[in-house]
C-alpha cells in the first residue's frame, strides 16, 4: 500500500502540473490544500478546513486529537484515508501537522 | 471553627507579649511615631507566628485525613469505593483509551468507564486452486478487520446512567454506525468501522429495577476500502513494506516523483526516496519551509536553463509569426488540433462533494 506524507506547510505552486491528468497527484495536492484550509475562511463552506482551535491546545493534548481532527478535515476529498498525524515544532516555534494518506479511488 | 479558635489563642498570647516588648521598647526610643512602628512590627510578627502556628494546624490535620502512612496517594476508583480521589494530580487531561463515535473509555479520578476483551482480526476469502501438481490457496476477496470489545458500566465506578449507555450502545449497533476506532493518540485500525451487533448482558439491578452496572458486547466490522490505489510493493496493512513518494520539480515545468520501498518504516522509505531526489530539484514534496526558500534561490544553473527557455520560447513565437504569414489560416487549423488531442485526452471528472 503506497503512503504519502502532507504537511501543512505552504509549498510552491507548479501551475503547469495542475492541468496534468494523473488523478493521484490532484487527489494528493487536494488533501494538502484541505491541510492548510483554515475552518472558516471559506464563504458558503464553513466547516471546511483544519480547525485552528487545535493550535491553541496544549501540545500533548493537540497530539491525542489531531486525528480524529484529519479525519474530519479529509471528509471532503473522500478518496483519502488518514493514517498517521502528529504535530511537530518548527525551528521558528511554529506547530506543522504532519499527515500520512493513503488514496483509494472507488470505480 | 477549631483552625479560628487556635489561630485567636495563639495570636492572642503573642500579641500580648509583643505589647509588653513594645512599650518597654518605647520608652527607650523616643517619639510616638517611633513606638507606634515598634507596636505594628511586633504585633505584624505576632500575627505571622500566628498564621504560621493556623498553617501548621491545617497542614496536621490533612495529613491524617489523607494517609495513616503519611504519603499522599492517587486514589483509582476500586469498586465500591466513595471517598473522593485527592487532587494535585499531574497529567492535567484525562487520557482517552478507546474512542469510537463519540463512545469514550476512559479512567480518571473518580470515574472510570471501562472495557475488556478488546479483540481484533483480520481475515480475507481465499479459494483453493491446483496446479502443478499441488493444492493452494489464492487470494479471492479482502475482508478487512473485526473489532470486539466489551464495555462494563458500573454506577459504583463513576458511571451516571449504565442503563441509558447499554441501550445507546445497542441502539447504535441497530443503526449501523460507524466511524473510525481511536486508540489514545492514533486510529487502532485505519478502516471505518461499523457497529453490526451489541449485546447487553450480566445485568446487576436493584430490588426496585435500578440498573447498577452491566456490560455491553460489542462488535464492529469495516466498512470502508482498505487498499490504496498506487500499486505497491505488497505489503499487508501497517505491517508490510512501506513505498514512500516524494515529489519534485526541477523548475522546468513538470512535477516529477520518486518511490523507495523499505521494510523497516515509513520513514526510512521516505529517507531513501528524498536520496533519489536530484540535486536540482527546486522543490519537493515534503521539505520544510526554509529549505523551499533556499531551494527557490536562483542559482546559476537555474538562471542559465531558465535563460535557454526564454530563448526557446522566442524562437517558437517567432517561427509560429512566421507560419502565420505563410498559411493563410494555419491558426485555425493548430487549434484544432490542440481540441481533437484535448479529447482524445479526457480528464476524469472530479467529484464535488
Amino acid at each position: 500500500m503506497a503512503l504519502y506524507e502532507i504537511t501543512s506547510q505552504p509549498t510552491p505552486l507548479d501551475f503547469e502540473s495542475t492541468m496534468g491528468t494523473d488523478m493521484l497527484e490532484r487527489t494528493i495536492r487536494n488533501a494538502k490544500n484541505l491541510l492548510m484550509c483554515r475552518k472558516g475562511e471559506i464563504p458558503f463552506d464553513r466547516q471546511r478546513g483544519l480547525d485552528q482551535a487545535v493550535f491553541d491546545l496544549p501540545f500533548e493534548q493537540a497530539q491525542q486529537i489531531i486525528v480524529r481532527e484529519l479525519d474530519r478535515v479529509m471528509l471532503w476529498e473522500p478518496d483519502v484515508e488518514v493514517e498517521e498525524g502528529w504535530l511537530e515544532r518548527d525551528e521558528d516555534g511554529e506547530t506543522v501537522v504532519h499527515c500520512i494518506i493513503s488514496v483509494t479511488f472507488e470505480e | 471553627m477549631a483552625i479560628a479558635k487556635n489561630a485567636k489563642t495563639g495570636g492572642n498570647k503573642g500579641t500580648n507579649t509583643a505589647l509588653k516588648q513594645s512599650v518597654k521598647t518605647s520608652s527607650l526610643v523616643s517619639g510616638v511615631a517611633g513606638a507606634l512602628a515598634a507596636f505594628a512590627a511586633t504585633a505584624a510578627k505576632a500575627v505571622s507566628t500566628g498564621a504560621a502556628a493556623v498553617a501548621k494546624a491545617a497542614a496536621a490535620q490533612s495529613k491524617k485525613k489523607n494517609n495513616n502512612t503519611g504519603k499522599k496517594t492517587t486514589t483509582t476508583a476500586n469498586a465500591g469505593s466513595t471517598a473522593p480521589a485527592p487532587a494535585a494530580s499531574s497529567n492535567p487531561g484525562t487520557t482517552i483509551l478507546l474512542e469510537w463515535c463519540g463512545v469514550k473509555f476512559f479512567a480518571k479520578a473518580g470515574q472510570v468507564v471501562g472495557f475488556h476483551d478488546l479483540t481484533i482480526s483480520g481475515s480475507c476469502e481465499t479459494e483453493d486452486k491446483e496446479g502443478g501438481g499441488q493444492k493452494y490457496v489464492a487470494l479471492k476477496n479482502k475482508k478487512g478487520f473485526e473489532i470486539g470489545f466489551t464495555a462494563y458500566l458500573d454506577k459504583r465506578m463513576g458511571v451516571v446512567d449504565p442503563r441509558a449507555d447499554a441501550l445507546a450502545l445497542a441502539g447504535m449497533a441497530a443503526e449501523g454506525k460507524s466511524g473510525y476506532v481511536y486508540c489514545r493518540e492514533s486510529k487502532l485500525v485505519a478502516q471505518n468501522m461499523m457497529a453490526t451487533s451489541g449485546k447487553v448482558k450480566d445485568i446487576l439491578m436493584t430490588p426496585d429495577g435500578k440498573w447498577i452496572c452491566c456490560q455491553v458486547e460489542m462488535t464492529l466490522k469495516g466498512c470502508s476500502k482498505l487498499e490504496g490505489a498506487s500499486s505497491g510493493d505488497g505489503g499487508t496493512g501497517s505491517n508490510g513494506p512501506w513505498t514512500a513518494r516524494v515529489y519534485y520539480s526541477t523548475g522546468s515545468g513538470a512535477m516529477d516523483s520518486v518511490t523507495a520501498t523499505s521494510t523497516v518504516s515509513y520513514q526510512d522509505a521516505l529517507a531513501k526516496a528524498y536520496k533519489k531526489v536530484p540535486s536540482n530539484a527546486m522543490w519537493s514534496g515534503t521539505k520544510k519551509q526554509a529549505e523551499y526558500q533556499d531551494a527557490a534561490k536562483p542559482t546559476e544553473q537555474n538562471l542559465e536553463a531558465a535563460r535557454k527557455r526564454v530563448q526557446t520560447s522566442t524562437q517558437q513565437s517567432d517561427n509560429a509569426k512566421d507560419k502565420s504569414t505563410q498559411t493563410s489560416v494555419p491558426g485555425i487549423t493548430d487549434l484544432n488540433k490542440n481540441v481533437q488531442q484535448q479529447k482524445n485526452n479526457k480528464l476524469k471528472p472530479v467529484r464535488l462533494r
